[in-house]
């Protein structure tokens, strides 16, 4: 009997080795998925299991796991598991599940991903599921342009993202300022001088976005041209370095000492943030999508947030050039064996009529014209969420995918901290932005294939 | 040898993983250090080009810099502190065993989120802490909008964390002889000289041994700047950590990651082996140091 106990253990321990090594293989014996075209394509699976991986709050993540229940409830024999995640670590969640081949069916991207993962058959090709997936009818072309790599349809993006201004009505009004009459940036000046010490009327999550605006009003050019090129000087960088440090000096824009020691070294939403919620910081510039949950947050303490035109310098040379960009993307994973029960479900994301009115706009406004009826139907884009969204219609989306990398975004950080706080001028400042600025993107440029 | 066969099989789920989920990783940042690598096209080899960039790395330089200074502050106060607390629960007092608890407890919480935030909201202008230097008058002081303030905010956070070594150090103090300090009281030795000349001799395979610990843990600290100050004011609590994470999983280089792991590695490896010399000097064994 001691024997047999002895020999059990043996064997569980030997099995639990064996257990631990296959965990670690490779997952990668899934089936490839069939080529050609949309008519020929054929599932794996006669009961297919997706996985849809998001991010986001909780009410985006009830809405999407509502959204999943009803799909599979008009579409019997498909199951979809959800797999939500927060706001934070998102390259690296992806980045990890990409290269260890766990990524689920249906991911959600960064714009920057698009590119950066969808060359050399990175991605399904969506034109292959045309049949099932519409996409023709429902967007607009050279929108639709911005998920495309080497001329395939590798991803689906979702909504226009624009930047625009955001001000806290209720303070502004407490502290004397009529918001109606707030045009230009000598009226924010102005403004400025009526708040009390330590208040601002506007903060940005990075001064990258107000200097690139600038810059963009008065060259009429973006940053980089579609090859991922410089459009800017040094001469411009200093330029519109200067104008924002003189914001900050009249005290328009919140200083960087003062985000350090309120929010923290890293670009984050400020919904949840004392400093916007207690009237400290009254307004701001950020992604018309992504400011509901900020309108929300100034709601529930009984203020009230509203969207105002984004000023316009004097010397413009052409309006007011604000940054535009697909807000987020959808694609579907490169080997995926059930292609066409994928893009039904993808489909029914993007277009169904009942499955957009369960998500509503937890993703901001869809840019699909289907989505949009739905929402409108419902009621659901009216107020605030209509707001946003009418203020963000541009023609084009004037970004290039990387204009949000992480280290461009830190060249301007690091270097208006170093001006700020005393350690470089702002001469020795735009030099850095303009030389760190070209040698990345010429790098990014390179990795994401623009020719 | 039956035996032996026995127990290796015992022992193999740990051996597995051991080879599986450390040896093997190490060999392979090992080869991806040495290639150009971002995780969606295949490594290209490149010899110790990540190296030599490192080393020509401003940034990476600087990162390096914030470590040591973080090391050679935290490590000598977490210990001191630690030290002290572990005295005083030596004596003899009522509910003893809640104050070690509660004094440990910091050790279990480490540097989560909640503690990140907890520790944020302390060291703001209008905070827990510049309230306190209120009541003696001193001015509020920008814990984090300052290079200087930010470091001394991570470094306290590090020493706050003392529980580990806090249980070493008592652990120590209870197995000393009792004889040495009845002779050095009837020599008329202070409670101070007796602490001095006898209880720190005898626990300094204690002190070595946290020493060694500690002076790891903290050359490889990620949580507390990543959730307190991030980057911090120009960079100055960017560790080492930090740059190697950013490098990996926010400009996708892992073959650069991979460098600046095994500098880091080395450094840790070549502080150990300098630590591990000096002993002789200073560490007392009561056998000798033999086995």
């Amino acid at each position: 009997m001691k024997n047999n106990w002895k020999k059990v253990a043996l064997g569980g321990a030997a099995l639990l080795s064996l257990i631990t090594l296959a965990a670690c293989g490779s997952s990668s014996n899934s089936a490839s998925a069939s080529k050609g075209t949309s008519a020929q394509i054929k599932d794996a699976d006669k009961s297919p299991k997706l996985s849809f991986w998001w991010w986001g709050n909780d009410d985006r993540n009830q809405a999407t796991m509502k959204q999943i229940k009803n799909f599979e409830a008009e579409n019997s024999g498909i199951s979809v598991e959800g797999r939500p995640s927060g706001f934070g670590n998102l390259d690296q969640v992806f980045t990890t599940q990409y290269a260890g081949g766990t990524s689920a069916d249906v991911m959600t991207l960064m714009y920057q991903w698009v590119p950066q993962y969808g060359q050399n058959g990175g991605f399904y090709d969506l034109n292959k599921l045309s049949k099932y997936l519409d996409l023709k009818d429902n967007y607009d072309k050279a929108f639709l342009k911005t998920g495309q790599v080497g001329g395939k349809q590798v991803a689906v993006p979702y909504g226009e993202n624009v930047m625009v201004m955001w001000v806290n009505k209720t303070v502004f009004e407490k502290n004397g300022v009529d918001v109606t009459k707030l045009k230009t940036w000598d009226d924010y000046i102005n403004a400025a001088k009526k708040f009390p010490k330590g208040s601002y009327p506007l903060c940005s999550p990075t001064w990258r976005f107000p200097v690139t605006i600038y810059l963009q009003q008065k060259l009429n050019k973006t940053e980089f041209n579609a090859k991922g090129q410089m459009n800017y000087t040094e001469k411009d960088y200093l330029d519109g370095m200067k104008w924002y440090m003189s914001l900050v000096k009249d005290g328009v824009f919140v200083p960087r000492s003062d985000y350090l020691a309120n929010v923290g070294s890293d670009p984050v939403s400020l919904a949840t943030n004392k400093q916007e919620f207690t009237g400290k910081y009254a307004g701001g510039i950020g992604w018309n999508q992504g400011l509901q949950s900020d309108y929300d947050a100034l709601k529930g303490v009984g203020d009230q947030m509203e969207i105002v035109p984004y000023p316009v310098i004097s010397d413009a040379k052409g309006g007011a050039n604000i940054l535009s960009k697909p807000s987020m993307a959808f694609a579907i994973k490169k080997d995926e064996k059930n292609p066409v029960a994928t893009a039904k479900f993808l489909n029914d994301f993007l277009n169904g009529e009942k499955a957009n009115q369960i998500l509503g706009t937890t993703r901001g406004v869809p840019a699909s014209k289907s989505a949009q009826k739905a929402l409108e139907k419902s009621g659901a884009l009216a107020g605030f969420a209509k707001d946003a969204n009418d203020a963000g219609k541009v023609d084009t989306m004037s970004e290039t995918p990387f204009y949000e990398d992480g280290t461009l975004t830190s060249i301007y950080t690091d270097q208006i901290e170093a001006v700020e706080l005393g350690k470089t001028s702002v001469k020795e400042a735009a030099h850095e932005v303009y030389t760190q600025t070209k040698a990345q993107a010429a790098k990014l440029a390179q990795q994401m294939g623009l020719k | 040898m039956k035996n032996q066969k026995v127990g290796l099989i015992y022992v193999s789920p740990w051996i597995v993983g051991f080879l599986v989920l450390t040896i093997w990783p190490m060999i392979m940042s090992l080869y991806y250090a040495l290639t150009d690598y971002n995780m969606i096209f295949k490594p290209n080899f490149i010899g110790l080009q990540n190296f030599i960039n490192l080393f020509k790395d401003a940034t990476f330089m600087g990162s390096m810099r914030s470590t040591f200074i973080y090391v050679i502050f935290s490590v000598p106060l977490q210990l001191a502190f630690a030290l002290i607390v572990a005295f005083i629960l030596n004596f003899k007092l009522k509910g003893i065993g809640l104050f070690r608890t509660a004094y440990y407890i910091p050790s279990i919480l480490g540097g989560n989120v909640a503690v990140g935030i907890l520790w944020r909201f302390m060291f703001q202008p209008t905070g827990l802490v510049n309230n306190f230097l209120g009541t003696f008058g001193i001015h509020p002081i920008g814990w984090l909008s300052t290079p200087t303030g930010a470091m001394t905010s991570i470094i306290l956070l590090k020493v706050w964390q003392f529980g580990s070594s806090m249980l070493i150090f008592l652990a120590a103090l209870k197995d000393l002889p009792t004889e040495l300090y009845e002779a050095a009281s009837l020599d008329n030795a202070s409670k101070w000289q007796q602490f001095i000349h006898i209880t720190i001799p005898l626990i300094t395979p204690s002190i070595f041994f946290n020493l060694i610990m500690q002076v790891n843990n903290a050359f490889q600290e990620f949580n507390g700047p990543y959730l307190v100050t991030g980057q911090g004011p120009l960079k100055s609590t960017y560790l080492a950590s930090l740059f190697i994470y950013d490098s990996a999983f926010k400009q996708y280089n892992m073959g650069y990651a991979s460098a600046a792991s095994w500098v880091l590695f080395i450094v840790i490896v070549l502080i150990t082996i300098i630590l591990f010399a000096t002993q002789k000097k200073w560490v007392y064994y009561s056998d000798g140091g033999n086995d």
